[in-house]
């Protein structure tokens, strides 16, 4: 569910006070899993159509499935982990940690391309704690 | 007071790594030295990697952030703080799960996340607060405590064996020596120790294999019941111990992508050429514009960029010729470049 809120100053998307905001939920239907709703909010209705948020939702989805998927070389790097006393951990990235930057630079170009012109931002879901997807609406200030 | 706590928060873990680390010490010194070095040059060196093993664990266990899940902003959906209900509930794999309003951090809690009052936050996938490392077992570093575990039944079996067979080999007329009593007191150590690791050692091995966490063994959240958050047996098992690793979400800066800017565009390496009339053609690699690669945006900034650089930015002398070699990245990140005009001048 989306919820609207209005945001407070010192925010990583905003530099200007109260921007309405808009927040997508984390789905836990296939467990903790890091994923989002991809149901469209209303809020958006006027600015962006329904096709594009959507997917832009689910290719986010995806980069986050990919990151949490077990797979052959995550147990390498496990393994590799454990013998050099996680001493890896300080040179080389994880697996997720890449995942997170490929998000990252996948949002930077919606927010470029899209959804700046619109009138939007969508604050990277790793300054919540990956907990929601916050989305601001630039030209509508919120109440104070 | 605080100062009481934060005294008293130490001293279980301050005891566990001198433990550990002094009867470490006392069987290579005593045992090892004195017999196994000789005979059996292996027994000090597999001791030494298992020693390697428990240490490493130990230290990730104890000083690696479990998942901690950051406050919330001021800013974050919570006006309905007072009037929203204190539980909301989610389906997970067909059973129904209930999120609880976390009043500490500002969020309802994700499932199987817990808030830890030692530690004062909220901790993915929580599984206990350990005293013995003076930090929460979570999502992150329950591999390493489960890891700590095992390989400090394997280090207490075999200080435990190798100190029996070496007091066992002893004539008994020099039992009362220095090195059979270290042996022998090692002995009566690793004894008291082995039924609550040995215990809890086995206890965690049934967690993994069911999928549960101790919070929720422990609150009886899933008994009788079924598990959603279990993938089977097998799988549970690979997924704690291979899965991927969690990052920490308490510097999120850390994974913000590369500027644009560096990567969608030309990077050129130095920015001058020479004076009025250049006397070289390298003056127009200068202004060598990309062939293909993304955006138009891209393509602008790459253009003020080489116009800033052409109005000859701060630390270059605009005297010298210089050599320009411009580099391409295609910018997904897989180094794919092409080089452009690279002519050089003095």
């Amino acid at each position: 569910m989306a919820n609207v809120r209005m945001s407070q100053p010192g925010t990583p998307a905003t530099t200007q006070p109260n921007y309405m905001k808009v927040f997508i939920q984390r789905d836990y239907s296939e467990g903790t899993s890091v994923k989002f709703q991809n149901r469209f909010p209303p809020e958006l209705e006027s600015r962006i159509d329904r096709h594009t948020f959507e997917s832009t939702m689910n290719k986010l989805n995806e980069y986050f499935a990919e990151a949490e998927k077990g797979s052959c070389s995550t147990y390498c790097e496990g393994c590799l982990a454990c013998i050099t006393a996680y001493l890896i951990y300080i040179c080389t990235e994880t697996h997720y940690e890449k995942c997170l930057r490929k998000v990252s630079k996948y949002i930077a170009m919606q927010n470029e391309r899209v959804y700046n012109p619109k009138g939007l931002q969508i604050t990277d879901p790793v300054y919540r704690g990956l907990r929601v997807i916050e989305i601001s609406i630039l030209d509508r200030p919120g109440r104070t | 007071m605080p100062k009481c706590d934060v005294k008293t928060r130490y001293i279980p873990a301050t005891f566990a790594w001198t433990l550990l680390l002094s009867t470490t010490f006392l069987f290579f010194w005593y045992p090892c030295r004195q017999f196994y070095i000789q005979r059996h040059p292996w027994v000090p060196a597999y001791q030494a990697v298992i020693t390697f093993f428990v240490i490493a664990n130990f230290t990730l266990a104890t000083f690696m952030d479990p998942g901690v899940i950051p406050k919330a902003p001021p800013d974050e959906d919570r006006e309905d703080e007072f009037r929203a209900p204190l539980y909301k509930n989610a389906e997970i794999n067909g059973i129904t799960v209930r999120m609880k309003w976390c009043v500490t951090c500002k969020f309802y809690r994700p499932p199987r996340c817990s808030h830890c009052s030692v530690c004062n936050h909220c901790i993915e996938t929580f599984d206990h607060h350990c005293p013995w490392v003076n930090n929460c077992i979570g999502r992150r570093n329950y591999r390493f405590f489960f890891f700590f575990l095992i390989s400090l039944s394997v280090h207490m079996l075999s200080i435990f064996s190798l100190s029996l067979v070496y007091v066992l080999q002893k004539e008994k007329d020099k039992l009362t020596e220095v090195e059979p009593i270290v042996a022998m007191i090692l002995m009566a150590i690793v004894t008291l120790l082995a039924i609550p690791i040995f215990g809890l050692t086995g206890f965690h091995m049934v967690l993994v294999s069911r999928g549960r966490t101790t919070n929720e063994q422990v609150t009886g959240k899933f008994k009788g019941g079924y598990n959603p958050f279990s993938r089977g047996c097998w799988n549970n098992c690979c997924y704690t111990q291979c899965g991927p690793q969690y990052p920490s979400l308490l510097k999120p800066q850390k994974y913000v992508a590369r500027r644009s800017n560096k990567e969608n565009q030309s990077i050129s390496t130095i920015t001058n050429d020479g004076g009025p009339g250049g006397g070289d053609p390298a003056g127009s690699g200068r202004r060598h514009m990309p062939t293909g690669g993304p955006g138009g945006p891209g393509t602008q900034q790459q253009q003020q960029q080489q116009q800033a650089l052409n109005q000859g930015g701060g630390i270059y002398d605009n005297n010298r010729h210089t050599q320009v070699k411009t580099y391409m990245d295609h910018g997904n990140g897989h180094g794919i470049r092409t080089v452009g005009s690279s002519h050089y001048s003095k």
